[in-house]
């Protein structure tokens, strides 16, 4: 099958193009080994069946993010027939070097003129049919809300894949583009150098190389990396990126020179709707956030999904109907009681693990995909990562960790998924960790409030303590991981209105991924937890952590209450409610503050273990229980000391 | 307002450029993979930017495209100033 690749920078409507192009049959996953997000779909062009892949938002060919990265890889990896460079006409100028630096590859491309409409308005619309003759590719004008010229482009398309596949002419195209006299010569020299063949051209090869890519080295034959290496002596890579950069920016100046009005009103800043200022201005953007932040995420996702949503479904459905019907099917069906224990009942792989994944899984992840759709379509993300980047930095986290932290108090098994939207390793592994430790879930935090709400006191004291402890728990993390912070530079476009055809699909394709990769971790959850009852492992824990609840100033019994609730959290919740009685407050306080810091639910483990790999994984677990019983005893001296216990 | 003109036809630091005020990009920072990122954006030698805000972090626009920088990578910019708008 021919294969098409959607490239371009984040927010130029590629997924909207995308979407358009292969109608909803999209596939959502993961790059391999990366969190970067792709899609794939199939479309008909013709007679002729494509596959259509929506890659990262992309600025250039030499990577300076994971996305970035995976984009490269994939064009160098997979046989990409055609490449669709999606921009947004506005900013067509700026855009070119791509584009260039697509054609000096060799790509067979067409250029797709999206937000055409904006640009006119703005009064920067481009003569397309110019552009094409000048730059010697198919130039597609388009409007991807309404649809506007994608019939248009499934043509041109049709018509760019009837010819043989990379008919591209680095030789003639490069022209387009001069470097300086001492980097056109070692071009020259590194392409008489190099003895293979490879997916991107070898003038293309060379610069990446020149310019100190960390990747192309690794995919390069050994001769041909010794001469390219002798050669890169002569010139530094800052030298390189900024000649290349400055080559393509003048290449396109003149290129767009009497076919395209310069954007030259350097904005007295009135080119924007006002709402665009005010999200941006934190006098009022700060208010703003909070109350997208309060509606869409606390009130949609957590009141609704997690709360309205799960109570239906879990309440009503599988605790009314689902379960007892399978239970009374089970003991029907099954003679043997271990494998009835297996399938149904309190911890059974249909009464539990899928519960969980439908039930409770399922809303939460249906609304949080749904926000976070229109949040993405809507080009809000960006202002959040400006607006909150410093406040954030304390914790060595950027602004965009705003929303899997708040999410937390509705889901943390939710919240860790998410944690996928931050930019570094490094960060995503602060938000997990400060998650699994200091950042109790909704189920959490209706008993606390509960036991607590009479005491204010003692209220007072738990959030104190939870609070110190995750403060200084993740600032010290971020003081003890290698890197830094990196540097903040991020493209702010403007903002719109979302799609709402394409949020659904966004929403869809991603649900549905999601719980195909979930399903079979709840399952094994359900077994583990079997396995650990017909063996006694868990009665045996239970015994065992015994003198952990002594030095907390807790009865035995309160271990069962840890770890009960650690796999099924209502069962957590209650079992603590239950020994209300027989509790002093000193000691409700001290099992609030050590429950809410230990890890709160199993399914929270899962994705940790998902999304972090086991031994990161298990080493936050590792750490965060420690910390949990040793702020609880540490609490209880203090209490005891005050004669509270 | 007044100390603004006082940086006209200077080489200062981005970060020391006042809001609508505009400059030329002379120098990016020496860290070649943060060079990457700001030209991927369009920040390059020879580009006239415009500062809109610097607080809580700065944002300039280059052409049609805003930039969105922390303090840090604004300091290690220099350009050659060029009044106000």
């Amino acid at each position: 099958m021919r294969r098409i690749a959607l490239v371009g920078s984040p927010n130029v409507g590629k997924s909207v193009i995308f979407n358009r192009l292969t109608g909803r049959y999209a596939v959502v996953s993961n790059y391999p080994g990366t969190t970067v997000e792709m899609s794939r779909g199939e479309a008909l062009f013709g007679d002729v069946l494509a596959e259509v892949i929506d890659t990262p938002g992309t600025y250039s060919l030499l990577p300076s993010s994971e996305e970035e990265a995976v984009t490269r890889r994939l064009l160098w990896q997979e046989d990409v027939d055609l490449v669709l460079h999606v921009v947004d006409t506005k900013n067509l100028e700026h855009s070119l070097s791509l584009t260039f630096a697509l054609m000096e590859a060799g790509f067979q491309l067409v250029l797709v003129l999206n937000m055409f409409d904006e640009a006119e308005r703005l009064g920067l619309a481009v003569d397309a049919p110019r552009l094409e003759q000048r730059l010697g590719i198919p130039c597609v004008a388009t409007i991807g809300p309404s649809g506007w010229g994608i019939d248009r482009l499934k043509q041109v398309v049709r018509e760019a894949l009837s010819l043989p596949t990379r008919v591209g002419n680095p030789g003639m195209r490069s022209r387009l583009v001069k470097y300086p006299p001492q980097i056109e010569q070692l071009l020259q020299e590194s392409g008489r150098s190099m003895s293979r063949r490879y997916p991107f051209s070898a003038r293309t090869t060379a610069l990446l190389f020149l310019a100190g890519d960390g990747e192309i080295p690794g995919w390069l034959h050994p001769g041909d990396r010794r001469s390219l290496v002798k050669l890169a002596g002569a010139v530094s890579p800052h030298k390189v990126i900024l000649a290349l950069a400055e080559a393509r920016r003048e290449a396109g100046q003149r290129l767009l020179e009497g076919i395209m009005r310069k954007p030259e009103k350097l904005g007295s800043g009135s080119g924007y709707h006002w709402l665009d200022t005010l999200t941006l201005n934190p006098l009022t953007g700060i208010p703003i956030l909070a109350l997208i932040v309060y509606f869409l995420l606390y009130r949609f996702v957590g009141i609704f999904g997690a709360g309205f949503l799960v109570d239906f479904l879990d309440g009503e459905i599988f605790g009314r109907l689902f379960n007892p019907f399978v239970n009374h099917l089970v003991d029907r069906l099954v003679p043997n009681p271990l494998l009835r224990e297996l399938l149904a009942h309190e911890f059974g792989i249909l009464t539990l693990g899928l519960r969980y994944a439908a039930a409770v899984v399922f809303p939460i992840v249906a609304t949080f995909f749904a926000s976070l759709a229109l949040l993405e379509d809507s080009g809000y993300l960006p202002r959040l990562a400006y607006l909150l980047d410093k406040v954030f930095g304390i914790m060595g986290l950027s602004g965009k960790a705003v929303i899997p932290l708040t999410l937390g108090f509705g889901c943390g098994t939710m919240a860790t998924l998410v944690t996928r939207t931050l930019e570094t390793r490094r960060e995503r592994l602060i938000a997990t960790f400060i998650l699994a430790l200091a950042i109790p879930c909704s189920a959490q935090l209706g008993v606390i409030m509960a036991l607590l709400a009479r005491e204010p006191l003692a209220l007072a004291m738990w959030a104190v303590t939870v609070g110190v402890v995750g403060l200084g728990a993740s600032w010290l993390l971020s003081r003890l991981l290698p890197g830094s912070s990196p540097p903040f530079v991020m493209e702010l476009p403007p903002l719109r209105w979302p799609v709402l055809g394409n949020v659904y699909v966004k929403t869809a394709t991603r649900v549905n991924w999601y719980l195909s990769e979930i399903m079979p971790l709840f399952v094994w959850a359900s077994v583990i937890i079997w396995v650990g009852r017909i063996t006694g492992g868990l009665d045996w824990l239970i015994v065992a952590a015994a003198p952990l609840m002594e030095q907390l100033g807790l009865p035995a019994d309160a271990a069962r209450v840890f770890l009960y609730g650690f796999f099924r959290r209502d069962y957590g919740a209650a079992g603590l409610y239950d020994m209300q009685g027989m509790l002093t407050i000193g000691q409700l306080t001290v099992a609030a503050v050590t429950l809410t810091l230990f890890v709160p639910c199993i399914a929270q483990l899962v994705i940790m273990i998902k999304e972090r790999g086991l031994g990161t994984a298990l080493a936050i677990f590792g750490c965060v229980v420690p910390l949990a019983f040793l702020a609880g005893t540490a609490l209880s001296r203090c209490l005891t000391m005050l004669g509270m216990m | 307002m007044a100390e603004k003109s006082d940086n006209t036809g200077k080489v200062v630091p981005l970060a020391a450029l006042s809001p609508w005020e505009k400059g030329i990009i002379l120098r990016l920072p020496e860290d070649w993979l943060l060079v990457r990122r700001l030209a991927a954006c369009g920040l390059l030698p020879g580009v006239e930017v415009m500062v809109h805000r610097r607080t809580p972090a700065y944002i300039v626009q280059a052409g049609a495209v805003r930039i969105a920088l922390d303090r840090r990578t604004a300091a290690g910019i220099m350009v050659l100033s060029g009044g106000e708008q």
